[in-house]
């Protein structure tokens, strides 16, 4: 009987090809997009989740509180807090700092910077990696020697097989050997843990001891069971003996008030964490809301797609009225045709189906370049994932096939026979169905609309500044005399237009006016240049100048925010303390521009041109003309002047 | 074979009410073949379906085979007309999905006949209709003539006591209406009781009595022999 019903169901596919194309590949469409969003949302909840300490393993963080209520909220640490707090909170029984930094490496005919972690010995003992050459636990012992993935084995050695070889990379200011100890498999994409070369942090000179500086990751491993509470308020107590001497003097030297609360956050918490992000070369967060969103959008999508087979199968089911009365006539019941026609349902669902897994498959990279990730279509093969999409699969089945098979299951034999049928004005749930799809379908087109306009804010809303053709190269050990050469060098190419050395993003520092008033603005320290580099407008007064050979040392630009955060009436001319130290007037109030997150509202900012601050990059605007030549020039430029550098274009 | 007492059909529309059938007695025997005549909407083919369980009385009593029947549900009329009864059309109401073979097989099918037996009693009965050359034809691949002898290979396939036919030469040239009649005498010989409804006095004389209905009941009825 089944054979039977699958072939009927079979040739009706055949026989309506209009039908069947419409109805398949609105599923299969329905289904691919269900696909793609729960591999999406997989990948964002099974992140980290492989990890066999994944319970034990706490970050280190910092809640930084103001006297005025103000708290900023750090994932990092300083190197000096994982050690002190492990030698006296019993409950921690392992500790790793994982710090990034980038390094040049000279290869045979190079040299190429390459991304690295600086990580206690013990990492492989509260990561999991496997080791596909080399000995897990000796691997970062000595000093001297270095762990890479498959990957970077390959490509700096040609082989996988690479434990013995040594690389020379530029560390502490010298190039010097490390030997290879061990060879790990590539991480996984859903790692919060990238790193491709792990280098023992003893091996580092860095003694920072400081308190009160953020910049690296700090793990923690406590049994399951242990108060985290109770740990926690140890921290604040050791804090507050160890740290006693640097709180007294930040707060004599720049008046730090600040209130200090370290806490343990969860690992698994890291990756969708929006107070404490992954910050400092791990993976980057997503957004746990937007994941949900998603998955209630592929629900309603698959909806849709049902709604529509339904509506398709009423549709046909007059044509299929007959063939209702004959085999009812011939000895069928409704039970049988309830079969027959849900079998056909199901088997236009399968097609739906190996449709929607083809399109998934082939929309996939596409898919990964849009949502930024490295998707595998091999995800969708995991036990769990395959029940939830068998599951997917009779429930379409069952809701898209059960009502029309007891619609038409239920048509009287006498009426089907001498064609008396007729669903016109009756069927109230069919046109229920297609009011109901024809709002789902408006729904969706006008939250496209909001959604395209939502991202096209991102591309189109004026920032303040022109982001178009602006490069930033970060080097070290700038002077003001290698910036003139750079800047020489540069502008032999016609295509660079503007050259100006600034501080990598996003320094703060405290700032207090003539008022009192304490501000932590953010900083730029740049030189004259920087107004016509990123095209930025002048509210009032003038930006820094060469004709003012005093600027570097007197003068201070500040922007609208930072003229209205501070309640200054007449900004020119005022005076304001940086870092409790250096009196600078403020000469300049730029128009404000967005230099944090288009989420936020613009900050305020203080710009300076004192070398004595440091620069550490150079922001390059470029006529749009002969893109590639123009990068390649200012490559060779910054490679002659800084022949060791730890740069990043 | 069955019997009617004041039987009573009424069809209830949103506008209107019809008396298809008002008050019908009727009685046929085992092995007789009954003709049924009768201006259009008096009733025939109401009568028919009711006879063969695809539709229930509004009021009366009706007697199927030692069953009383007209009060039954869907489902139960479902069970006792299966195998008992076989239906055959004025416009024959073949499955164009399925070929002549398939047709033929269904009612085996939902009877659960096991496959080998199926496959005999189908080709014989092809056979008989002389429709085994295009046993894996569509039935639109076929002639209106073959297409009726098709309906009855598939109505006699499951060897039923009672066939309804409702015009079943309707459609067709009257070289082949009287082949169709031929066949259905040859299944009275054998024993099948047959009931038709026809509009021809020519496929009437192949039966063994003549009822005519007017308004819904009847007016006479004929015996020849
Ligand atoms: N399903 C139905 N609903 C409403 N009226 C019907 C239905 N079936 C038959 N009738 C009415 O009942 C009467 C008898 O119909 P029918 O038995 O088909 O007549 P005949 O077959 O003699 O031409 C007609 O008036 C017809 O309109
Ligand atoms: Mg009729």
């Amino acid at each position: 009987m089944i054979s039977n019903y699958i072939k009927i169901a079979w040739r009706n596919i055949i026989i309506n090809p209009l039908y069947s194309v419409s109805n398949i590949s609105g599923l299969a469409l329905g289904l691919a997009i269900c696909m793609l969003i729960t591999l999406f949302v997989k990948d964002e909840l099974s992140f980290d989740q492989f990890f066999t300490k994944k319970r034990e393993i706490y970050r280190l963080v910092v809640e930084e509180r103001s006297p005025e209520g103000e708290v900023r909220k750090f994932g990092q640490t300083g190197l000096i807090h994982g050690p002190s707090f492990q030698l006296q909170a019993s409950a921690i029984t392992n500790m790793v700092r994982y710090q990034q930094q980038h390094y040049a490496i000279k290869t045979d005919d190079d040299i190429v910077v390459q991304s690295a972690f600086l990580v206690d010995s013990t990492y492989f003992n509260m990561f999991d990696a496997t080791f596909v050459d080399g000995n897990k636990y000796k691997a970062l012992y000595d000093p001297q020697s270095i762990v890479i993935t498959k990957k970077l084995a390959e490509k700096y050695f040609n082989t996988i097989s690479a434990v013995g070889k040594s690389l020379n990379i530029n560390f502490d200011e010298e190039f010097q050997n490390f030997t290879v100890s061990g060879v790990i498999e590539n991480p996984p994409v859903n790692s919060s843990m990238q790193a491709e070369m792990l280098i023992p942090i003893h091996k580092s000179k860095n003694r920072d001891n400081q308190w009160i500086n953020f910049y690296i990751n700090t793990f923690f491993e406590i049994p399951e069971g242990t108060d985290i509470a109770n740990v926690e308020k140890q921290f604040a107590l050791i804090f507050a003996t160890d740290a006693k001497d640097q709180i007294a003097d930040a707060a004599k030297e720049w008046n730090y008030k600040d209130q200090l609360t370290f806490k343990l956050q969860p690992f698994l918490d890291i990756h969708l964490s929006k107070d404490f992000k992954a910050v400092n070369g791990m993976k980057e967060s997503g957004n746990i809301l937007f994941s949900y969103f998603l998955s209630g959008i592929a629900l309603f999508i698959l909806l849709i797609a049902c709604i529509n087979f339904i509506n398709l199968a009423i549709a046909r089911s007059v044509e299929r009225s007959k063939e209702v009365g004959v085999r009812k006539a011939i000895g069928s019941t409704r039970k049988q045709l309830i079969c027959q026609f849900l079998s056909e349902s199901f088997l236009l669902n399968g097609f739906a189906f190996i449709l929607g897994i083809i399109l998934t498959y082939t929309a996939l990279p596409v898919f990964n370049q849009l949502s930024d990730k490295q998707l595998d279509f091999s995800y969708l093969f995991d036990a769990k994932l395959l029940t939830i999409f068998i599951a997917i699969f009779l429930l379409t089945g069952l809701l898209a096939g059960f009502y029309p098979a007891l619609l038409l299951s239920g048509f009287n034999p006498v009426e089907t026979l001498y064609g008396r049928i007729n669903l016109g004005g009756k069927n109230l749930l069919q046109k229920s169905l297609i009011v109901f799809q024809f709002s789902l379908a408006s729904f969706f087109i006008i939250f496209a609309i909001v959604q395209y306009r939502q991202a096209n804010l991102f591309v189109t809303k004026d920032l303040g500044y022109d982001d178009q053709n602006l490069i930033e190269i970060e080097a070290d050990g700038m002077t003001l005399s290698k910036i003139g050469v750079v800047e020489n060098e540069l502008k032999k190419d016609p295509s660079v237009l503007n050259v100006s050395p600034i501080n990598p993003c996003c320094w703060m520092t405290g700032v207090s006016t003539k008022d009192g008033k304490e501000m932590a603005p953010y900083m730029k320290v740049t030189n004259y240049n920087l107004i016509n580099t990123m095209g930025l407008t002048m509210k009032e007064g003038r930006f820094f100048s060469p004709d003012f050979p005093g600027d570097s040392t007197q003068s201070a630009i500040v922007n609208e925010s930072f003229v209205k955060a501070g309640n200054m009436k007449d900004p020119i001319g005022q005076t304001i303390k940086v870092m409790n130290r250096d009196n600078y007037q403020i000469v300049g109030v730029v128009r404000d521009y967005h230099h944090t997150s288009l989420y936020q509202t613009v900050q305020p900012q203080v710009f300076i041109s004192n070398p004595q601050q440091g620069w550490g990059a150079f922001l390059i605007r470029i006529s749009d003309k002969n893109i590639p030549k123009t990068l390649d020039h200012i490559k060779d430029v910054i490679k002659s002047q800084f022949p060791y550098p730890s740069l990043q274009i | 074979m069955l019997q009617t007492q004041n039987l009573q059909k009424i069809f209830t529309t949103e506008e209107v009410e019809t008396t298809a059938l008002n008050g019908i007695n009727l009685e046929i025997i085992d092995g007789e073949f009954v003709a049924i005549m009768g201006p259009s909407g008096c009733g025939k083919s109401t009568l028919l379906n009711i006879l063969g369980l695809l539709d229930s009385p509004t009021e009366g009593s009706y007697n199927f085979h030692g069953t009383e029947v007209a009060k039954l549900s869907e489902r139960q009329r479902a069970r006792h007309r299966k195998g008992k009864i076989g239906f055959v059309f004025q416009s024959f109401n073949l499955i164009d999905e399925l070929t002549v073979f398939e047709n033929v097989e269904l009612p085996l099918l939902y009877l659960k006949t096991p496959s080998m037996e199926r496959k005999i009693r189908v080709e014989s009965a092809l056979e008989r209709m002389n429709m085994m050359h295009r046993r894996n034809h569509f039935p639109q691949q076929l002639s209106g003539g073959q297409q009726q002898r098709v309906a009855i290979a598939r109505a006699v396939v499951a060897k039923p006591k009672l066939i309804l036919a409702d015009e079943p030469t309707g459609n067709l040239d009257s070289a082949n209406g009287k082949d169709v009649m031929k066949l259905l005498q040859e299944l009275n010989n054998e024993g099948t009781t047959i009931a038709m409804v026809t509009h021809s006095p020519y496929d009437a004389g192949f039966s063994h009595r003549i009822i005519y209905l007017f308004d819904g009941k009847i007016v006479t009825e004929n015996f020849h022999v």
